[in-house]
């Protein structure tokens, strides 16, 4: 009996998740080592863009779950949709990330499909007996679970972002892409979106914010902080800082980076007047992290993605008023 | 009429204490023969937002704990910080239970006492499974609202109104009728601490202790090794041909970034407006802009 890996797919406006593209990297990796095939669920309103985005992954099939009540982020429209769709397939893992969607949305389809559930996995492999192994952190991450399953029939398992990193496909298949309409009603969904609101970076936990704009020693004083917090207002940016920021007085602890305050993850670190030491790059991953130092020998350049060698005085109000011009945002002025 | 709440609480393995792995099945269990147990900061938040909502609502909080002796001590704690009545579930057989094994037993009692709300944490210290209160509010068919930060209750419509945390900063306020079952996300409470004196109060308390004998779910998912956590390595694009093979290891040894000092082609020196234009085109080239 052929394997079958149904990878949920995420995305919005800017398009599918990164943690949707791991989903899809893991379940390839998998399906290659069982001889099976890796299916794509869209779900949405309209999910014409993101098909398009993951027909360039190496997939088998894509499926598009469109529904006007899809679109909004309930899980129960969602569970609705994918319960009655997964019913009439046939069985596999069921992947899906591990964001807030994912983390509801994986048990309680386990419990709908009848089977089992494995979250927040670090790693999911063929085992030697032709099994499914499934690896996941427990006890604050001192201990790792290795649980096994046969590919036989249905399993649900939430794959942790950020971890299993993306490769790049390595071949295109030509997917055929399928468009259903679940049969939904309002009256199914008990719980109704009011209102969302996104995060205001300013206000958000640096552990959450998707872009951090972070200064250092090299900020000499308040007045040049501010280049700071404009580069951060016109990228939707969070501020955050060094020791030494904190130490000047330029930001509160809870905005401090590093080993002895917040460790983060964002997608976009820009760090200005920062020299790179080891305690405050234990806190930083960044996808992409710039660098802007005066010092060409600062420590930060060898895990930048980009540096800049010159002053942040100089360049980052240059800057912020060319994206500005870009994008006509001042958040300032809207406030 | 009076809400009811039932509050779910783990005796959770504190995680400081020395562990080890031990036992058939694999557990994960305190080196000391006396381990310590303690409430896991989201069920610490979730009691603080029953106890919000009893002195909003004037509800009856009734705090449920599943598993052995340790959970006598966690309920004793959730009295003294102003829960009304204590239910300890347990069985004279095992009292290790699976998600699944726990929502069923839990959901039984529920269904049974009529609860209007059922409050407990998003995940557990220990196992952090996070599964509970989704399979709970399925096995209930309430309906689920999940990483709550603030939660109130319109009188009138019997619904709850709640604010929920998403990704990346972002709140989605959601409603829906009663009855529910809510995870409590620790950010939005901040626990409330047990003076000596009321702890000393309820020391004696009863407790109502009630006996399940639990059917254990058949599973074909058998977890076949409790190891020390290792680090995974991240997929990443091939280093490139032009490194040598010390660097090629070293940057597939720091997950990708390699410590060759200062690529020629990731530094950039030259005029304000050249480093701006840089700058600019490499946030557009990634999508930031």
């Amino acid at each position: 009996m052929a394997f079958y890996a149904w990878v949920i797919a995420e995305g919005d406006a800017r398009g599918i998740r990164d943690c949707t593209l791991e989903a899809l990297g893991e379940a390839r990796a998998l399906a290659d080592g069982l001889a099976g095939r890796v299916h794509a669920v869209l779900v949405g309103a309209d999910t014409g863009a993101l098909a398009e985005q993951v027909k360039k992954q190496d997939v088998d099939g894509i499926y598009r779950l469109e529904h006007p009540l899809l679109a909004s982020h309930v899980t129960d429209a969602w569970l609705v949709a994918l319960s009655s769709f997964f019913a009439q397939q046939s069985p596999g893992l069921v992947l899906i990330s591990a964001t807030s969607m994912g983390r509801d949305l994986a048990p309680r389809l386990a419990v709908r499909l009848k089977t089992e559930v494995v979250t927040d996995c670090i790693w999911i492999k063929p085992g030697p007996t032709r099994d499914i192994r499934l690896i996941r952190p427990s006890h604050n991450g001192q201990f790792q679970v290795t649980f096994s399953y046969p590919p036989t029939g249905w399993l649900v398992a939430s794959l942790r972002p950020g971890v299993v990193g993306i490769a790049p496909p390595t071949r295109s298949r030509l997917p055929q892409i399928i468009t259903c309409t679940p049969e939904l009603f309002e009256k199914q969904l008990a719980v109704k979106e009011i209102e969302y609101l996104p995060g205001d970076p300013r206000r958000i936990q640096l552990i959450e914010a998707e872009r951090i704009v972070a200064g250092g020693r090299g900020v000499k004083d308040q007045a040049a902080w501010q280049a700071i917090e404009d580069m951060a207002d016109v990228l939707s940016a969070a501020v955050g800082g060094s020791r030494a920021a904190m130490d000047l007085g330029y930001i509160p602890r809870s905005r401090m980076i590093g080993q002895t305050g917040t460790a983060v993850k964002p997608r976009l670190y820009l760090a200005a007047g920062i020299s790179g030491v080891t305690h405050h790059m234990a806190g930083v991953e960044a996808e992409h992290l710039i660098a802007v130092n005066i010092d060409r020998n600062a420590s930060i350049f060898r895990r930048a993605t980009l540096g800049i060698v010159g002053d942040l005085y100089q360049i980052l109000p240059k800057l912020a008023n060319k994206i500005r011009a870009l994008t006509g945002k001042d958040r300032k002025a809207s406030r | 009429m009076k809400l009811r709440i039932a509050l779910c609480v783990k005796a959770a393995l504190d995680p400081i204490q020395p562990l080890q792995v031990s036992g058939s099945p694999l557990l994960v269990q305190a080196k000391d023969p006396q381990p310590v147990f303690t409430i896991s900061p989201a069920d610490q938040a979730a009691i603080k937002a029953a106890l919000t909502l009893k002195e909003d609502w004037h509800a009856s909080v009734s705090a449920l704990s599943l598993g052995g002796v340790e959970c006598e001590d966690i309920l004793r704690q959730c009295l003294a910080i102003g829960c009304d009545e204590g239910i300890h579930l347990t069985s004279e057989e095992s009292n290790h239970f699976s998600p699944w094994d726990a929502a069923r037993c839990v959901a039984a009692e529920i269904a049974k006492c009529g609860y209007d709300l059922v409050l407990c944490g998003t995940e557990s210290l220990d196992d952090a499974n996070g599964v509970f209160a989704p399979i709970l509010s399925e096995l209930l068919g309430w309906p689920l609202m999940s990483s709550v930060i603030e939660l109130a209750i319109n009188e009138k419509t019997n619904c709850l109104t709640t604010l929920r945390l998403v990704e990346q900063g972002a709140r989605q306020r959601v409603a829906c009728p009663l009855p529910t079952v809510v995870s409590i996300h620790p950010f939005g409470f901040s626990p409330r601490y047990i003076s000596v004196l009321r702890f000393e109060e309820t020391e004696n308390s009863l407790i109502q202790r009630i006996l399940i004998n639990p059917e254990p779910k058949e599973s074909s998912l058998q977890i076949i090794e409790v190891s020390p956590a290792r680090l995974r390595p991240r997929r990443m694009v091939v280093p490139g041909a032009g490194l040598s093979a010390a660097q090629r290891m070293q940057m597939m040894m720091s997950r990708g970034e390699s410590s060759k000092p200062f690529s020629k082609d990731k530094i950039f020196e030259g005029s304000v407006d050249a480093a701006v234009d840089r700058i600019f085109d490499y946030l557009r080239e990634q999508g930031f802009l």
